[in-house]
């Protein structure tokens, strides 16, 4: 081996160390029953994943993940298609907005949710004070609309990340492209509907895949704002995964989810990292 | 010239709308800040009130709590977020740093320098719920749950792959004529990446550490699970206090909130030209 592995290596290990390492024992786990508590340990073959299909509740916590993730990514997308087209030009007030929407997805996301666990407070909370104010009736937004609460907070975060990813896309194609367009005669709308949108589909692909891993993750706004509640109507895999491991300490079932949590993940890895060598 | 008009119109719908955007990013953020200067009593008053002096007279009261010896607990949390993020952020610069420089540098030729780079991004496709019970296992082992050392090893593997990513661009920009001239003069490849490619890389391992920063800043899920007292975090603190059925002060967990949002805020702002790149790896050359 040549001295320039050297670089690499400690990283590569440290890395190997804190992936493939709990991988492995994650798949070894779920063919076993493990109570630390009492030490009992024993192989039960593929018992932990019939367990878990028959759980109404393991799917459920996938229903709302995925169900979840397709709501936000139609909404976030959309929306920022039209943030992005409002941004494009290049004036004072665009590059105000620019830098304001490089803040939401940076911030820390528990104190995010708790901002607008007050916002969206039934007594107390703004949102619900301007709805009194117009004539509306006001909402128990945390438990009558907890999927739409979330899907707002969520949306609020993460609306600006797509729409800046996908403004730079916009912002890299050439010119004359646009060019062309206004000469044949084409207005504004058409000339991003046909000429802009085809350029940038490989970059929506992206933020499809993109957006869907990282929800796959969705734990930190759903803990804060609702729980998973009411009862188990927002709990998304990772809370489900969290209350089976280590409040109902059954490490067996939740290794079992971890497995094909995992299974999920490295399908869209795959599809993700195919998109990118493209580029 | 009735066309004219018609193009100002439409120009100042769209300016409405961009503006309402920037009211709709900044009204959470100017609402952490007006509550946390609110008093306990008025913070929760059946009114809520926005514009203070004119509604409200502001008032220090969640600030001097936060300095009154009762909030020892969150100073505790304050000062684990800040040692954890600064530690973590140290070791995945660290390692990034050797990574970046030999994938910039050699030719791997088991493995291409690109496998190497994507395997190292396919790290952040992990979801840590999927190593939660394994993770909980060996520290428990090794009787290392609630431990600073270990959130902080955790945090630094989580932002390997942008650190790594980050640097070895940055390196990349480095023409290769530089360092062999370095090289003609006698230099060894150590001495080179001391002397010659850091300092030039400087200002993006700067931003990297920024970012790596605000990520272990802001991680909770796999923070939560793995302590209870002793190596507490902020979000851990937040969380655990907001979700208290015991109900809440919402000035005081406001203030709080806003120390938690404020580092990332200034990252942001700070680092803006490098966050996208660094978030899509590199398929968006902001």
């Amino acid at each position: 081996m040549s001295r320039s592995w050297l670089y690499v290596l400690p990283a590569i290990i440290y890395a190997a160390t804190f992936s493939i390492l709990p991988m492995v024992l994650s798949l070894s786990l779920s063919f076993c029953n493990y109570n630390p508590g009492s030490g009992l340990f024993n192989f039960v073959g593929l018992n932990n994943y019939l367990d878990l299909f028959n759980l109404a509740r393991f799917w459920n916590s996938l229903a709302v993940t995925f169900l979840f993730a397709a709501s936000a990514i139609t909404l976030e997308l959309s929306l920022a298609f039209l943030i992005s087209y409002l941004l494009s030009r290049e004036t004072k007030l665009t590059k105000v907005a620019r830098v304001a929407l490089t803040i939401p997805f940076m911030l820390n996301p528990v104190a995010v949710s708790y901002d607008f666990k007050m916002i969206f407070d039934i007594d107390y909370g703004p949102l619900n004070f301007l709805l009194k104010k117009v004539g509306l009736p006001i909402i128990k937004w945390r438990t009558d609309f907890a999927f739409l609460t979330l899907l707002i907070v969520d949306a609020w975060q993460w609306v600006p990340f797509v729409s800046l990813v996908l403004l730079a896309g916009i912002l890299s194609i050439s010119p004359a492209i646009v060019e062309s367009g206004k000469i044949d005669g084409a207005s504004e709308l058409q000339i991003f509907r046909y000429l802009i949108i085809p350029q940038v589909s490989n970059l929506i692909t992206f933020l499809i895949l993109f957006r869907l891993i990282e929800l796959l993750k969705l734990f930190d706004i759903v803990y804060v704002l609702t729980g998973g509640g009411p009862g188990i109507s927002t709990e998304t895999i990772a809370l489900f995964l969290y209350v089976t491991a280590l409040q109902s300490f059954n490490l067996g079932r939740a290794s079992a989810a971890s497995v094909i949590l995992l299974i999920f993940a490295i399908i869209l890895g795959l599809m993700l990292m195919r998109v990118m060598r493209r580029r | 010239m009735r066309k004219q008009i018609r193009l100002n119109t439409l120009e100042i719908v769209q300016a409405i709308i961009i503006v309402v955007i920037i009211l709709v990013i900044l009204f959470p953020i100017y609402w952490l800040l007006i509550t946390s200067l609110k008093t306990a009593i008025s913070a929760t008053s059946n009114v809520p009130t926005f514009i203070p002096f004119i509604d409200f007279q502001p008032s220090f009261e969640s600030y001097e709590y936060l300095t009154s010896i009762r909030a020892a607990e969150v100073v505790k949390c304050l000062k684990n977020s800040i040692l954890s993020s600064l530690f973590s952020a140290s070791i995945s610069i660290g390692l990034g740093i050797f990574a970046g420089y030999g994938l910039a540098r050699f030719q791997y030729k088991k493995w291409k320098n690109e496998d190497i780079g994507f395997w190292f991004l396919s790290l952040r496709i992990l979801p840590p719920a999927a190593v939660l019970v394994p993770y909980y296992l060996i520290f428990n082992f090794l009787r290392m749950l609630d431990n600073l050392l270990t959130i902080s090893l955790l945090y630094a593997f989580l932002n390997l792959p942008i650190t790594v990513w980050m640097i070895w661009s940055a390196f990349q920009a480095i023409p290769k004529e530089i360092e062999e001239a370095a090289s003609i003069d006698g230099c060894t490849s150590s001495q080179i990446l001391l002397k010659i490619s850091l300092p030039l890389a400087k200002t993006s391992i700067a931003m990297a550490f920024l970012l790596a920063f605000v990520f272990s800043w802001n991680e909770f899920f796999l923070t939560m699970s793995l302590t209870y007292e002793q190596a507490k975090t902020l979000p851990v603190f937040i969380a655990a206090a907001t979700t208290s059925p015991r109900g809440v002060n919402w000035s005081v967990m406001s203030a709080i909130s806003l120390f938690a949002i404020i580092p990332p805020l200034i990252v942001a702002i700070a680092a803006q030209r490098y966050i996208l790149k660094a978030l899509t790896f590199g398929a968006i050359r902001a």
